[in-house]
């Protein structure tokens, strides 16, 4: 939701390091990381900050994953890869390498897939390996018409 | 004749006591630890300890009300210690302690029961109370750590660790297990503006 970078950042992992004057905080071993609807999962999951203000989190996983409802009438919407890269001043989510978003019954994978979390745009690439963007959709369901009155 | 044998063995017995006395006295000198090694050998109140770095500026202070040096390499033991440390002679951290055991050579400070690190904004670093228990310092590495709870507070957040280690002068922190950490909310624009409007 937008006003979930208003929220406060909750952070769960078994172990961290903290360095104040690099600005960087890594955290291992079943990271959980949540900020309003959005939640991150990860194995390693890398925090940086700059005058005390996160400015961007990498995450690593087998798969690491992402989730965020991106507005209240929508569904969530859900990524996974082995890598994640969320840049917090565009609100650009980069997932690589066996990327796959699915949001509702809708689901695309691809080498490369990008999520604009201000705007729910997704934008995908095949990366390297030539393996095509794969974009599944199933149909809406249909809202039920009122029979015909005799 | 027989008053000279009195005199003989009189003089006999006083050397013998007199050799004995100087014995002991020479132990005692060569190694005073011998002794009852309990009995301190220094002891202050009100003290404050100033540890000096090679450039001549101050490395560490230590402080209490209390403080018992024992013998021999049993260290000293100091009651309610409080401890600076400093960076090119500027004061940055403000520890307290229940109670602390300073090694020989100052080599390690053990702060034990609930400990208190406080480094304020005044040092121009990011402010941090860091609480505890039974710290172990070794002041020439700039290095503590703790295998107990502990929660350290910040402008930007709290964290909660299972035991830490901490290098104070690269500003790294390395939690070792179970940590839950809440970093706050940037102040977001939109609030400023409606704060600011009269």
């Amino acid at each position: 939701l937008p006003e979930d970078r208003q929220q406060p950042i909750n952070l769960v992992a078994d172990r961290a390091e903290m360095n104040q004057q690099t600005g960087v905080a890594t955290y291992e071993g079943n990271v959980v990381v949540t900020q309003g609807t959005m939640r991150l999962t990860g194995d390693k999951v890398v925090l940086y900050t700059k005058d005390g203000e996160v400015t961007r989190v990498e995450s690593f996983g087998k798969p690491t994953t992402f989730k965020q409802k991106p507005a209240a009438d929508k569904e969530d919407m859900l990524g996974e890869s082995m890598k994640l890269d969320y840049d917090v001043k565009s609100g650009i989510v980069v997932a690589t390498t066996k990327a796959k978003i699915t949001q509702g019954k809708d689901v695309l994978t691809g080498d490369r897939l990008e999520y604009d979390v201000n705007k729910d745009v997704v934008r995908a690439r095949s990366g390297a390996s030539a393996e095509r963007v794969q974009i599944i959709l199933q149909p809406k369901p249909q809202t039920p018409t009122k029979p015909a009155k005799p | 004749m027989q008053r000279g044998l009195l005199a003989l063995l009189l003089l006999a017995i006083l050397a013998g006591l007199s050799g004995w006395f100087l014995n002991e006295l020479e132990r005692e000198l060569r190694d005073p630890g011998k002794r009852d090694d309990t009995t301190p050998v220094v002891v202050a109140a009100n003290f404050f300890s100033t540890q000096m770095n090679v450039e001549g500026l101050r490395s560490y202070t230590l402080s209490g009300p209390h403080l018992e040096q024992l013998p021999g390499d049993r260290g000293t033991f100091v009651t309610q210690p409080i401890a600076h440390t400093f960076e090119v002679g500027q004061p940055i951290w403000e520890i307290h302690a229940e109670t602390g055991w300073v090694a020989p050579r100052n080599e390690v400070i053990d702060l034990r029961g609930a400990v208190r690190a406080e480094r304020p904004a005044s040092t121009g670093q990011l402010p941090l109370v860091l609480e505890t228990r039974n710290v172990r310092l070794i002041p020439s590495k700039n290095y503590a750590e703790t295998a107990e709870p502990a929660h350290i507070t910040s402008p930007d957040g709290v964290v909660d660790a299972v035991g830490f280690r901490v290098w104070l002068d690269e500003d790294r922190v390395e939690l070792i297990s179970q940590v839950r950490g809440t970093y706050a909310p940037p102040p977001s624009p939109r609030n400023d503006a409606k704060a600011a409007t009269p």
